[in-house]
């Protein structure tokens, strides 16, 4: 299916970059910095000048719809274009040529039609308006929390739409409290009380790596108090796992609080858990999703059929509170060190 | 990096992007799902700089931290038992309930040399010293961690902070949810009942709890006591940065007291307490957060002691057993005025009346107030800085301390400054001083530096100095302490009366120690070897030249025989002045051992060497000293406890004290050393709706142990027995 389909957009439109340039360039003209500027500049002149700006074709077009206008969104989006050609021109695929368009989807118009070889979506909101109004296009979602209830209706449609989760699988944060120290041995874990998938995925993972599981489970957003008394006495570390129901922003800071207080560090789910004060955690960054979107886009390109139609996080970030693991009295670690140690476990045991 | 491009896109005008505007609040409304907002918005920093509290490996000085773990397993029932553990450490229990708690010896019933603060409320008694253990209303089961800090650390908190803190952090209300009752029985018909409550309504978390304990307190004197506490704490929460902290309570306590000898007859003292605390945070940014702290503590203690008339006296006099009752007094009317007087005589002649004696050794009320804004801040990476201001206000009243019936006050203004710096990513240097003026006292400045060097993540090295002041109590700057004679207008005998500006003692303390710190293991331990010299130490001595009051007597016959009478009493005065010097050389070692969530070692160990001297007494100019310093103060100490959690929720635990020799100042005595040992079996059912905690204490298996008094003369012992409780706590 998409093979063909791929092969077949391929090579119709195998030589445009040029709206990718032409876009680019009025960004260029507003640039603040003169330091920014230069370096956009020298970008374009090594990879974008060649193009004729005038062409429009539409053989490689890769529209990427963003959700939202907020800097997530910009920062994956531009770090997909440059990280896509860049690559393709390294090992010299066609891909190089590809025509990027970032367009937000509140301003982006239905009537225009366009023959775009791929639509990468960012966010649930592009990739539910990329499924009504797209729908015979090879549609890239990407940017997606994995546990979502507009997912159900997301994933229920065709063959040619693809979904790259941003979640971290579970094992990854289990697997960083094993690299960070052999002391965390009872590992805590706050769910939701109907929960039944991240239970049994981590009950799985902690039992690969040796480590015990202690999931209490909370009945309603009142109990998380009590819920959380009732493990932190009990366990080495306490790890925070996507829930908006236990972790959102009217909780976090009492949970970080009641664990500080006795002394449990936290792992989080994101860059804004750790540094809200969790000692560390394992997140996807704009970084790591923008490369997990420029391989589908190379696989693509390629004619290779994409692996899965759901993936979860390839790449992933570690951050270490440094101020928070002083204060614990644990030792501060390098971040690089932590992701080595991570990836050869990884590598060791996939 | 990343933050900087950031930025920049926020302000590039993209012609196919609608206008930027900025990131939406990370949200929680979507119950049911989530979007990519939830991993990527920010959210407010909660553990920033100035909410994060100095590692131990950062910490300038020796600091002995007991947690939840090392309470539980260590068999103690109250906070003063609990603090054995501290290497250097020495307790004593002058009664069943009454506690003394001292660093480094040298201290008698109220030892006046620690600061003890519960979550920054100091409760030191400004009037007579030392420390109210038993209407502390706290119960061991709140208390999230006690940091003790062993030496002076006035830098940090102010004076009387001379020879160690005890710092009291108890759960707040949100980690202790719910219903739970405990009784415990035992020893001494020991009946013990707690019972709490803490619930969460939206942005307020509050906690009431109540306790009754009585016991028969040692075996062989009456010492019960009958204590009763109720008390409220609450956390409010004003939006994401404001917190404001109260915290209320009232105890009232009936405790047993006294000694065989006349005017220390059994007696009953009747202690209230009460204190109210508010404390308001506000978080400002990451590195910027300030707090404004009240509170007042009230102590007042009903001691008024009535003794026989003076005739019932006289007649019980040992010596005067052999003759017939009805000439004793007048055989001791002949005996001090050489045959002049008989009883009725001795009583005209000397203007006295056959009444009863009256006084007080400890009645009193006690205020302090105090209040105190403290701002915390991070100006550059790598250094933080806490400072701040407070006023005090301490307030004592009392006829028979004072013979005054206004009160007597002091007032205290302080400025602080303590500075955490990473001077090098291996090296801290910690530097503070604390700036105070009380009233009629000159200014002290009480300095802190300390250098740690951390060798690798693991080990670190510190040196540090530092000084402390212990300003004189308000006693001990205004006593006027007699023996009343049937009314309180009519003075008989002065006791103890102040005669002089008393300066602030002194220590001044230099440690070098490493602290090692091995997390894979689980294992640290500090090492300290230190140098501790205290100057112009305040002193009791006996003054033989102080006069008693002369009853208006102007015959010299007369005078003569009131002398002797007075020396049935007491000749002279007790009276305090600025002279004793003590050095004391040591080294104290300490271990935590938690190879497992479920196991649990500690170990402490202290030896001193100690010089000093003492003044004795002083009689027309003449003075002797002793240098019994080394007597006072036990050259070693020792404590351990051991523990193992089992699968089915059965944990085992035992510990064990030693403290050597010493003889306790004071009121105390010569005791031998204290070795005791305890075991704590413990069993923990969690029921579908409750959990339900059992424990069986056993302690001091080892050999019955002497606890300050040990006078064979007046045949007063405080003997330690082989003591069993039973312990049932229900949480709901």
């Amino acid at each position: 299916m998409s093979r063909t389909q791929a092969n077949r957009l391929l090579y119709r439109h195998s030589r445009e970059v040029a709206r990718f340039a032409c876009s680019i360039l009025p960004f260029i003209r507003h640039q603040e910095k003169p330091g920014a500027a230069l370096i956009t500049t020298t970008f374009l002149i090594f990879f974008l000048l060649p193009i004729n700006c005038s062409a429009n074709s539409h053989v490689s077009n890769i529209l990427i719809l963003l959700s939202g206008n907020e800097d997530v969104y910009l920062d994956v989006a531009t770090t997909i274009t440059n990280s896509t050609i860049k690559y393709c021109r390294n090992h010299g695929q066609v891909c190089q040529n590809a025509n990027f368009e970032i367009v937000q989807v509140a301003s982006y118009d239905i009537q225009r039609e366009k023959d775009y070889f791929l639509i990468v979506t960012l966010g649930i909101k592009a990739a539910e308006f990329a499924q009504h109004n797209l729908k015979d296009k090879i549609i890239l979602s990407a940017l997606l929390p994995q546990s979502n209830s507009r997912h159900e209706k997301l994933t229920a449609t065709g063959l040619n739409h693809f979904f790259l989760y941003l979640d971290q699988p579970l094992h990854r944060s289990l697997l960083l409290i094993k690299v960070l120290s052999d002391r965390f041995k009872s590992v805590g874990v706050l769910i939701s009380k109907d929960d039944t998938v991240i239970a049994h995925t981590l009950s799985e993972a902690a039992g690969r790596l040796d480590l015990d599981l202690d999931i209490q489970r909370v009945e309603s957003k009142d109990q998380i108090g009590a819920s959380l008394n009732n493990l932190l006495d009990d366990i080495d570390i306490l790890l925070a796992v996507p829930d908006t129901n236990i972790h959102n922003r009217s909780t976090v800071s009492n949970i970080l609080l009641s664990a500080y207080r006795k002394r449990i560090p936290l792992i989080g789910f994101s860059s804004a858990y750790v540094k809200a004060g969790a000692l560390a955690g394992v997140y996807s960054s704009p970084e790591d999703i923008a490369l997990q979107v420029r391989d589908s886009i190379v696989t693509l390109f390629s004619g290779r059929s994409m692996p899965k139609m759901e993936q979860t996080a390839d790449y992933f970030s570690i951050l270490f509170n440094a101020d928070v693991a002083r204060s614990l009295g644990f030792p501060v670690e390098s971040v690089n060190k932590l992701k080595a140690k991570m990836l050869n476990r990884l590598n060791d045991d996939p | 990096m990343r933050n900087r491009r950031h930025r920049t896109f926020r302000h590039i005008p993209f012609v196919i992007l609608v206008t930027l505007s900025s990131s939406k609040a990370y949200s929680d409304a979507d119950s049911t799902g989530f979007s990519e907002s939830y991993f990527y918005d920010d959210l407010p920093v909660v553990l920033s700089a100035s909410r994060l509290s100095q590692s131990q490996a950062n910490t300038p000085t020796a600091m002995t931290v007991i947690d939840k773990k090392m309470i539980q397993a260590s068999a103690a029932l109250n906070l003063p038992d609990l603090l054995r553990l501290a290497p250097g450490f020495t307790i004593g229990f002058y009664s069943g309930a009454g506690a003394t708690v001292t660093y480094h010896g040298h201290a008698d019933e109220y030892a006046r040399d620690m600061q003890v603060l519960i979550d920054g409320r100091s409760v030191y008694d400004p009037v007579y010293g030392g420390i109210p253990w038993s209407e502390l209303s706290l119960s061991l089961d709140e208390i999230l961690r006690i940091e003790v800090i062993r030496g002076p650390n006035a830098a940090a908190y102010g004076s009387n902070s001379y020879a160690g803190v005890i710092n009291v952090v108890t759960d707040h209300p949100r980690d202790l949810l719910g219903t739970s009752f405990s009784t415990t029985i035992g020893y001494g018909k020991a009946r013990y009942f707690e019972a709490a409550h803490a619930a969460s309504v939206k942005n307020f978390d509050y906690r009431i709890a109540t306790s009754y304990k009585e016991d028969e307190g040692f075996d062989d004197r009456d010492d019960s006591s009958r204590a009763r506490w109720l008390k409220f704490d609450g956390d409010y929460r004003i939006g994401m940065d404001n917190t404001l902290r109260t915290s209320l309570g009232v105890v009232h306590g009936n405790y047993d007291e006294g000694l065989s000898t006349l005017l220390q007859k059994e007696r009953e003292l009747d202690n209230r307490y009460n204190y109210q605390s508010i404390e308001w945070s506000r978080f400002l940014s990451p590195a910027n957060s300030f707090s404004v702290q009240f509170y007042h503590n009230y102590y007042s203690i009903y001691d008024l002691y009535r003794t026989p008339r003076l005739s019932e006296q006289i007649i019980a006099i040992e010596e005067l057993q052999s003759l017939d009752e009805s000439v004793r007094t007048d055989y001791f009317a002949g005996l001090i005025s050489g045959g002049a007087y008989d009883f009725d005589a001795l009583l005209d002649e000397l203007n006295l009346t056959d009444s009863p004696f009256l006084f007080s050794w400890i009645g009193l009320k006690s205020h302090r107030y105090d209040l105190e804004l403290e701002h915390t801040l991070e100006p550059v990476d790598d250094l933080r800085i806490a400072w701040g201001f407070g006023a005090r206000h301490d307030r004592g009243e009392s006829y028979w301390l004072f013979h005054r019936k206004d009160p007597v006050s002091r007032d205290l203004y302080r400025l602080f400054l303590n500075a955490e710096w990473y001077a090098t990513p291996n090296t801290v240097i910690n530097a503070g001083g604390m700036l105070e003026k009380f009233e009629d006292k000159e200014r002290l400045f009480s300095p802190r530096l300390g250098i740690n060097y951390h060798l690798d993540p693991s080990n670190t090295i510190r040196i540090s100095g530092s000084r402390s002041y212990r300003m004189p109590t308000i006693y001990e700057d205004n006593v006027n302490l007699a023996v009343y004679l049937g009314s309180a207008d009519d003075e008989l005998n002065t006791w103890i009366v102040s005669t002089e500006d008393l300066d602030p003692q002194r220590i001044d303390r230099i440690e070098t120690g490493y602290f090692g710190n091995f997390t894979e293991y689980g294992l640290n331990f500090d090492l300290c070897l230190f140098h501790e010299q205290y100057t112009d130490i305040i002193d009791q001595y006996r003054d033989f030249g102080l006069p008693d009051p002369d009853r208006g007597l102007t015959d010299p016959f007369a005078l003569s025989v009131l002398d002797e009478l007075h020396s049935f009493l007491q000749s002279g005065a007790f009276t305090y002045t600025n002279f004793g010097t003590v050095e004391i050389d040591g080294v104290e070692f300490e271990l935590d051992y938690r190879p497992t969530i479920r196991d649990i070692l500690f170990l402490g160990f202290s030896y001193l060497h100690v010089s000093g001297n003492e003044l004795k007494r002083l009689k027309k100019g003449d003075y002797s000293i002793k240098e019994n310093a080394q007597d006072k103060i036990p050259k070693r100490t020792f404590s351990l406890i051991a523990g193992h959690s089992f699968d089915d929720g059965f944990t085992m635990s035992t510990a064990y004290y030693f403290t050597d020799e010493m003889a306790w100042p004071g009121e105390g005595d010569t005791v031998p050393n204290y070795s005791r040992w305890d075991i704590k079996l413990n069993k923990k059912l969690n029921l579908s709706n409750s959990d339900i905690d059992i424990s069986l204490v056993l302690q001091n298996l080892h050999k019955d142990n002497f606890d300050f008094y040990h006078d064979k003369r007046i045949n007063e012992h405080n003997i330690w027995k082989k003591r069993a409780y039973l312990q049932v706590k229900i949480s709901i």
